[in-house]
């Protein structure tokens, strides 16, 4: 009798959850989001998701999709791991049966979702931040995307400015994925270029207590500088700190990973005047000015953060193809995204989901220009950028100039 | 090189000495292998970051409070659960720890995070000796000093109180200790008491040396294991000497093999100890 | 959700279930009839997933590979691989007691976990293999899931009869009888360390194929697959739930115990996103001491140690 009524009482809770979830609710249009919640970009994946929740908001205020139903975000916390991703992503595509989805933000965590999951099962993934190299070349029959430019242009900016600092050698530590793999060997060649010597390249891995072993064989040669390419929480953090403290460096160059004033946590007075490289949205056109205003009423000051502008994209083309293709079908949302970022068709600015939703009906050309900057994926699904490069002052990031492709 | 490396054994060595020197003393006595010893070392380290940073309370309090509290804790898993378990195989007991690991580890998390903390937010600039040939941190030097004070503590414990040698009876021969009347109940108690302090203390100067995570005390359990089987299970002064060897050993492999393979060594060491001569170096013939 | 989609759900629960019923069958060889203490679940099922993997991919720049064998010699490549990973293990460490065994398993999971983490040549490291070929996967499309639980199904069905059959032969008897009084079976001149050697063997082979089957499904393993700790320990709930030393036990405890930890889940789904972690960890403690109450309270599971062929050997005599 036991064992009955064990068996029922995980029966009436299994429906209870499905019904109270919305088994039987009404039918929304689904895009998925991959965000790392937890893990080592936590710091930024609860900003980048409320960049995708801005998109929802608007969408759902000027009239929803595909004859006024409405868009329905349906998140997954990727534990900025590749692991919990993929698994987020299988669960995505093959169970609620979602064709169109945003993220991941790093590079380790999409490549594999997209070669294991969204490339095989047709759904249109588009990254707001993935900036690995590979996603040019990946194999992905045109479903991969991204509204961000690719590190081959970070790691000339970020070597250019190395060799602009009068550093002569410099040492790289990079965290052990294909972002920051990529990014060191763009680095590595723009800065040899200018005549700069690599005197150290070593990978790290995520989560370890200490980095004592990496940082004593990093400054081994008496570089001038650090270049660190890793995520905030899951090691960049540590491996300043006790690289300042175990006076192995004084002088770093950071990168996108790391452009959140948590770095500085402590140790202001080390960092003040340190520079960094990060994507940044193209100067010119309203989009930005006016995706931070967006922002700032719904969700209060926005960070100095990256990609939340793009991740806002990433969620409103992905909104516009569908309306554009009238359908949730994967191949048919792919086809579709180039045909709402037309160069001439007519402008659509990020707050005129109405408009666009006319135009498309008419059967007009549109052109989303977006919270970055204009939106343009050329036949691999990059995008053209800019790269900005910040600065500490007194404990807050600052940029201070913007390098454009 | 091998100055620093064998400096950063000697701490590391230090805080899974502390560690081991519970576990070993509770698998004499109780005959059980207790796999969330690590996970109170981290329940230790974060009950004192709530003492310190959320409390702001000072120091020698935040030091005394942490350990009564986790000493508190070994002594309830005790209670509620291993004493009705310890008689039956010793397998369930086992797993029954690995589940309390788990809660305990889980715990953590849910009310602190997964995010690093820090004793403090500062950093300390280090003292350089030598012209580079050692880098020691003043923080390092206070947990040797403690470290060190600690373990002549419980020597003097374990040699010179009547509990003490009632507790290093029972783990040499239990039969034998109770027919001379010892209060078993009373000193298993206290065992895990003594246990529950000394490994609060290993994770609180972990903590003070790097920083606190809720999986800082679970990557430690296995080197804590290895030093208990290398000093003799049953052995206090054999977990304090094994603690150093696996320490020191596994910094100092980074001279011959990639640091990515540290925690491998202790494994290795503890392999070898179980085939040449599983009672340990300290212990008894098994 | 449309039933479409429930449906899609039931079936994609199930081969994790199937999955899971693997591992916990090859426990219960293991544990249930050999009396050993394994925790180091999590690296065989590794060693067997990554395995199939690499002798089934095609080559690749990232890690050894370009073997292209078909799905089925994958799944026994990594059953083989896992049992030979046993032996080693087992021969310095199972003649020592119980307990030895327990942390030596714990110590072998971490050092697979650091082999696959730092050998990247072998696996690609921390970015783990993706692309891991489905089965037949061009022919069923949409109904993919389907066809693969019929595969689990039917490895379960495979392994369920060779284990019922193994527990009811001789050396099956001689094994149980290890179990409650090893003194007794060495006086009567068995060697008991050899059977204790083949059933955690056999246990491994089991535990490498279900790491093999996962590998396939997902597409994708990497370190972090599997939650080592978090994965090891569900299937020892299953094992104990359901009852030790009873198969059919450990299917169902592997059933409800992943219906339990789906349900939890699906209920924490409903929080708000900034709890995410916290309802991770209340799920873990949740079924954590879900585990500490049988263990006190009915410590045989539900169905307890299934009477095997007793009566056989009485008529037999």
């Amino acid at each position: 009798m036991f064992k009955k009524k064990i068996f029922i009482t995980m029966l009436v809770m299994l429906f209870l959850s499905l019904t109270v979830s919305g088994v039987f609710a009404q039918e929304t249009v689904k895009i998925g989001t991959l965000m790392p919640l937890t893990g080592g970009l936590a710091s930024y994946g609860q900003f980048t998701r409320n960049g995708t929740l801005l998109a929802q908001k608007i969408i759902n205020e000027q009239g929803g999709l595909l004859g006024g139903r409405e868009l329905e975000l349906v998140n997954v916390d990727t534990q900025t791991n590749p692991q919990a991703g993929v698994d987020g992503a299988q669960k995505l595509v093959s169970v609620n049966g979602i064709n169109a989805i945003v993220g991941a933000l790093s590079s380790g965590v999409t490549i594999p979702v997209a070669e294991s999951v969204t490339v095989p099962g047709e759904a249109v993934l588009i990254s707001p931040s993935s900036t690995s190299p590979v996603l040019t070349t990946l194999d992905d029959n045109g479903y991969v995307f991204r509204t961000v430019p690719s590190d081959s242009l970070q790691g000339v900016v970020a070597g250019n400015l190395a060799a602009d600092l009068n550093h002569e050698k410099l040492a790289i530590i990079y965290v052990n994925n294909d972002y920051g793999q990529g990014l060191n060997e763009a680095v590595i060649e723009q800065f040899e270029n200018r005549g700069g010597e690599v005197t150290a390249s070593i990978a790290f891995e995520p989560n370890k207590v200490s980095y004592r072993s990496e940082l004593m064989d990093a400054a081994s040669d008496n570089p001038d500088a650090l270049l660190l390419i890793a995520y905030t929480d899951d090691g960049g953090i540590t491996i300043i700190r006790q690289a300042l403290e175990n006076g192995y460096f004084n002088e770093f160059i950071f990168t996108d990973g790391l452009k959140a004033p948590e770095i500085t946590e402590g140790v202001e007075q080390y960092l003040e005047g340190m520079r960094g490289t990060a994507p940044t949205s193209m100067p010119g056109g309203q989009g930005p000015e006016l995706f931070t205003e967006l922002y700032e009423e719904e969700f209060g000051e926005i960070p100095p953060k990256p990609y939340i502008d793009t991740s806002y994209d990433a969620a409103f083309v992905l909104a516009l193809a569908i309306e554009k293709a009238g359908s949730t079908e994967g191949p048919a949302i792919r086809d579709a995204i180039n045909e709402v970022l037309s160069e001439d068709g007519m402008v659509v600015n990020i707050n005129e989901w109405d408009k666009a939703k006319d135009l498309i009906e008419a059967g007009e050309k549109i052109r989303y220009e977006g919270a970055s900057g204009p939106v343009i994926f050329n036949d691999v699904g990059d995008s053209m950028g800019a790269i900005g490069i910040w600065k500490i002052e007194d404990g807050d990031i600052v940029t201070e100039s913007v390098e454009i492709q | 090189m091998v100055a620093q490396l064998f400096l950063n054994g000697l701490i590391l060595g230090s805080i899974i000495a502390l560690g081991a020197i519970g576990l070993s003393l509770i698998y004499g006595i109780l005959k059980f292998g207790h796999f969330a010893h690590g996970d109170l070392m981290t329940l230790g380290a974060y009950f004192a970051f709530l003492f310190k940073v959320q409390l702001g309370l000072p120091f020698w309090l935040v030091f005394v409070l942490a350990a009564a509290f986790t000493a508190g804790i070994a002594v309830l898993l005790n209670i509620i659960l291993y004493r009705h378990l310890k008689d039956r195989d010793s397998v369930i007991v086992m797993i029954s720890s690995v589940g309390a690991a788990l809660i305990i580890r889980n715990f953590v998390l849910l009310f602190w995070g997964p995010q690093n903390k820090f004793y403090d937010k500062a950093i300390q600039m280090p003292i350089i000796i030598g012209d580079g040939l050692l880098r020691i941190k003043e923080n390092q030097i206070i947990i040797l000093v403690l470290a060190l004070s600690l373990v002549i503590a419980v020597h003097l414990f374990l040699s010179k109180t009547k509990l003490g040698k009632a507790m290093r009876a029972m783990a040499d021969n239990i039969d034998l200790a109770q027919i001379t009347g010892i209060n078993t109940e009373k000193v298993i108690i206290w065992t895990w008491a003594m246990g529950g302090v000394l490994t609060a203390a290993a994770g609180i100067l972990l903590a003070f040396d790097t920083h606190l995570t809720p999986v800082m005390g679970w990557n430690l359990l296995l080197p804590l294991f290895a030093a208990v089987i290398l000093g003799g299970i049953g052995s206090p002064y054999g977990a304090m000497f094994g603690g150093l060897v696996i320490g020191i050993s596994q910094e100092m492999s980074t001279l011959i093999i990639s640091a990515a393979y540290k925690p491998a060594v202790a494994f290795t060491i503890m392999i070898l100890m179980l085939i040449i001569r599983p009672s340990g170096l300290m212990g008894k013939k098994v | 959700m449309t039933f479409a989609g429930m449906f899609s759900y039931l079936v994609f629960f199930l081969i994790f279930v199937g999955i899971y019923a693997i591992m916990t069958l090859a426990l219960n060889i293991q544990r249930g009839f050999a009396g050993l203490f394994n925790i180091g679940i999590a690296g065989f099922w590794a060693v067997g997933a990554y395995t199939s993997a690499i002798v089934t991919k095609g080559a690749s720049p990232d890690h050894l590979g370009g073997f292209g064998l078909p799905f089925i010699l994958g799944l026994l490549a990594g059953g083989i691989v896992a049992s030979i990973l046993a032996l080693l293990v087992g021969i310095p460490t199972i003649r020592l007691r119980e307990d030895y065994l327990g942390i030596a398993t714990i110590g072998i999971a971490e050092i697979i976990r650091l082999v696959i983490k730092n050998e990247a040549w072998l696996t690609n490291g921390v970015r783990g293999v993706s692309a891991i070929p489905k089965p037949l996967a061009g022919i069923f499309g949409s109904n993919y899931n389907l066809f693969f639980l019929l595969i689990v199904a039917a490895v379960i069905a495979i392994f369920y009869y060779l284990s019922e059959k193994g527990i009811n032969s001789p050396w099956g008897r001689v094994l149980r009888a290890i179990r409650e009084d090893e003194e007794v079976v060495k006086a009567a001149g068995k060697n008991v360390v050899r059977y204790r050697m083949e059933a955690f063997i056999l246990g491994a082979f089991m535990m490498g194929v279900g790491g093999a089957l996962y590998a396939h499904f997902t597409s994708f393993i990497s370190p972090e697959a599997f939650r080592p700790m978090q994965a090891t320990f569900l299937v020892w709930i299953m094992l104990i739930i359901g009852g030790s030393a009873n198969n059919f036990g450990s299917l169902v405890g592997a059933f409800l115990t992943w219906g339990i930890w789906t349900g939890t889940e699906f209920l924490t789904g409903m929080l708000p996103a900034a709890y995410t972690t916290q309802a991770a960890a209340v799920r873990v403690i949740l079924i954590g001491i879900f585990l500490e109450v049988i263990l006190l309270s009915r410590p045989q599971g539900l169905f307890g140690e299934k009477k095997y062929s007793s009566k056989k050997t009485a008529a037999d005599n």
